[in-house]
């Protein structure tokens, strides 16, 4: 990895958040290390539980404590760690240079407001622009994120819109300042797919437009294919497999990528439950507070060896920019 | 040898939900939920209902076992029309009809061991003696890919997938000929869909069961189906066998929903149709065709005259009055 302090905008180094419960300690983020360049459009992929939405909400540390907690590692914006920051210093990172949309449009705009006066709130708050201003440049925002009329529909309560109106206002909020990074946790999966096909192609020219980095978190590999650059596989806590997205659709390293790609029926020739059984992958996800020892895939992993299941595997890096946490590829 | 081979023979189905207009005052608006459907399922076969949320798919399915009322319309069950059916018959004629819900986690009573869970089917239904019904339960447990140990565990116990095997072992302890399966694998992890679906293939080679599958998910439709029916506010706008709705699609809504879907491979961009606005409101859906508001292919009498379903030949319908 050769980087120079330009390009590099986010750097994400060996992270460990820890949920304290009853049951015992989740590592819902157990040592993940990334990096993200400018204008960079990376993508997590995992099921629920895996710790996705964890790690992005680390970023912006907005971890409940109790029961969570960062116990390590360091996040490092524009080369500032922000672990670092006191909690009025966050504030201003906060929806300001990155900035979050949320899965649920539904629950994650306040009802009792109008789009227009949340919109408006975070650009006052950041900006110091006065009410006249702001609600000018709300209704900016609301035109390019796709809005009809958006003078009419900033005196709307979000009960008034649709929930792909409500996702685009959730994009217009956070666009609001112009962040340099975005962190899009699921921001189509509550949507149907003729809205979420919208919703992708929007986030996608305003990616380009704005030159925004942008990380796109979700459980749907077809999202991840047609939307992002790189991708950041996990499983219980941890990164699997790092790679570009060709290279991780043409040749995934990892038995879980594999097995997850291959479990899916596909949309293109004549698969169907006459002529090929699905490629399950047997078992279950692991409990994340009593994760088994070794690697964590490995009660699940058709290719498991004596090794997997004494010592969890590092990182290789198999070809450049390839990485996988396997033994196989040692 | 079988002269009627459909299993169930849906005519002219509606269902109108009644709300409240707005204001003290308002006048009561119809919801057009299901809104003239019909369509039949053969003995062994999988029909799929695929479309968006609010496209009526989950009120069909409920119609047919009669847990909402039909507004009106026909459900004929092996020849017998079911609608206004008495409560009593329509609850043995429930032994042949089961549902597989959604939702594995709200569809279990959090009181009742998975015994006793299994057991209540065969009681409501006063199947068999006491021994029977244990060695039914037994037999269907393993059948799903449960383990006895498992028996005196509450539901909370056990994780999604597991779970969702509990509602289809459910389903089967009646031994029923159809299963209506409203998004069987929606609420599962991806790497517990393909158990979940392989399942239900083989559960239906060797109880010849006929399922009706309600998804949104069209590669999961098109790996289980043998037909598809494809609905838009409340109406069938194509239905085909399913090699015909992939590859010989005719209604410009099938066309959009399957380039709608992110394929999870990297190749060339395909030329993807996205459709504007939202869907409209089943309160007020639009005159002549519903989905000419969104299409890109309307012509003028779109607006005026709905399309009928059309017969284009070898049981493909579609309704467009392009075709």
């Amino acid at each position: 990895m050769t980087h120079t302090m330009q390009e590099l905008l986010l750097e994400v180094k060996n992270l460990e958040v820890h949920f304290f419960t009853y049951a015992g300690i989740a590592k819902a983020v157990d040592d993940v290390s990334f990096f993200m360049d400018c204008g960079e459009m990376l993508g997590v992929v995992g099921e629920s539980g895996c710790g996705k939405t964890v790690m992005a909400r680390s970023i912006l540390r907005l971890i409940p404590d109790p029961p969570g907690r960062i116990v390590g590692g360091g996040i490092f914006f524009e080369g500032q760690n922000l672990l670092g920051l006191s909690e009025k210093e966050m504030q201003k990172v906060r929806g300001n240079q990155i900035s979050m949309i949320f899965q649920e449009p539904m629950t994650s705009l306040n009802p009792v407001y109008t789009v227009g006066n949340q919109i408006s709130e975070v650009i006052r708050l950041h900006q110091g622009l006065n009410k006249g201003d702001a609600l000018d440049r709300c209704i900016e925002m609301l035109r390019m994120v796709g809005i009809p009329s958006p003078e009419m529909r900033v005196k709307d309560y979000p009960f008034q819109m649709s929930g792909g109106m409500r996702q685009r206002v959730m994009i217009a909020m956070a666009l609001a300042c112009r962040p340099k990074v975005i962190l899009a946790d699921e921001p189509s999966t509550a949507l149907d797919v003729t809205i979420q096909a919208q919703i992708l192609d929007l986030i996608r020219e305003l990616q380009k437009e704005l030159a925004t980095s942008v990380v796109l978190i979700t459980h749907d590999l077809g999202v991840i294919a047609e939307t992002v650059q790189r991708v950041l596989v996990m499983y219980t806590g941890r990164v699997v497999e790092q790679a570009s997205v060709e290279d991780l659709f043409n040749s995934p390293l990892h038995p879980y990528t594999e097995g997850l790609m291959r479990s899916i029926p596909s949309l293109d020739g004549k698969q169907n439950k006459y002529t090929e059984r699905l490629k399950e992958i047997p078992g279950i996800v692991p409990d994340l507070c009593h994760l088994p020892q070794g690697c964590s895939f490995s009660p699940r992993c058709p290719r498991v060896m004596d090794v997997c299941r004494q010592e969890g595997p590092p990182f290789f890096e198999v070809w450049p920019d390839h990485y996988v946490r396997c033994w196989l590829k040692s | 040898m079988i002269l009627n081979t459909s299993i169930l023979k849906v005519a002219h189905l509606k269902k109108y939900f009644l709300i409240k207009g707005e204001g003290l005052f308002g006048r009561r608006k119809d919801i057009y939920a299901v809104d003239g459907v019909s369509f039949t399922i053969d003995k062994q076969e999988t029909l799929g209902l695929v479309g968006e949320s609010g496209c009526g798919k989950t009120t069909v399915g409920r119609c047919l076992l009669q847990l909402i009322e039909p507004t009106s319309g026909e459900i004929f069950f092996e020849g017998m029309n079911i609608v206004g059916m008495s409560r009593d018959k329509m609850r043995d004629l429930r032994r042949e009809m089961q549902i597989i819900f959604q939702d594995p986690y709200g569809c279990l009573t959090p009181r009742m061991r998975l015994s006793a869970l299994l057991m209540e089917p065969l009681e409501v239904h006063s199947i068999g003696t006491r021994s029977e019904r244990k060695d039914r339960v037994a037999y269907i447990l393993e059948r799903v890919g449960l383990r006895p140990e498992h028996m005196q565990r509450y539901p909370h116990e056990f994780s999604g997938g597991q779970r969702q095997r509990i509602s289809i072992a459910r389903a089967l302890m009646v031994n029923p000929k159809l299963i209506i399966a409203d998004e069987p694998v929606s609420a599962l992890d991806v790497s517990i869909r393909a158990q979940i679906l392989n399942l239900l293939v083989e559960l239906q080679q060797e109880f010849y069961l006929a399922y009706l599958l309600i998804s949104h998910d069209l590669s999961v439709v098109k790996y289980m189906c043998d037909r598809i029916a494809v609905m838009y506010l409340g109406k069938i706008v194509e239905m085909a066998h399913r090699d015909e709705i992939y590859e010989n699609y005719q209604h410009p809504y099938t066309e959009a929903l399957l380039s709608a879907i992110p394929v999870p491979a990297v190749r060339e961009r395909r030329g993807r149709i996205v459709l504007k606005g939202d869907v409209p409101s089943p309160i007020n859906p639009p005159l002549g065709c519903r989905f000419h508001p969104r299409c890109s292919y309307r012509v003028e009498q779109c607006d005026q005259i709905e399309p009928e379903l059309k017969d284009l030949g070898d049981g493909h319908f579609v309704a467009c009055h392009l075709r």
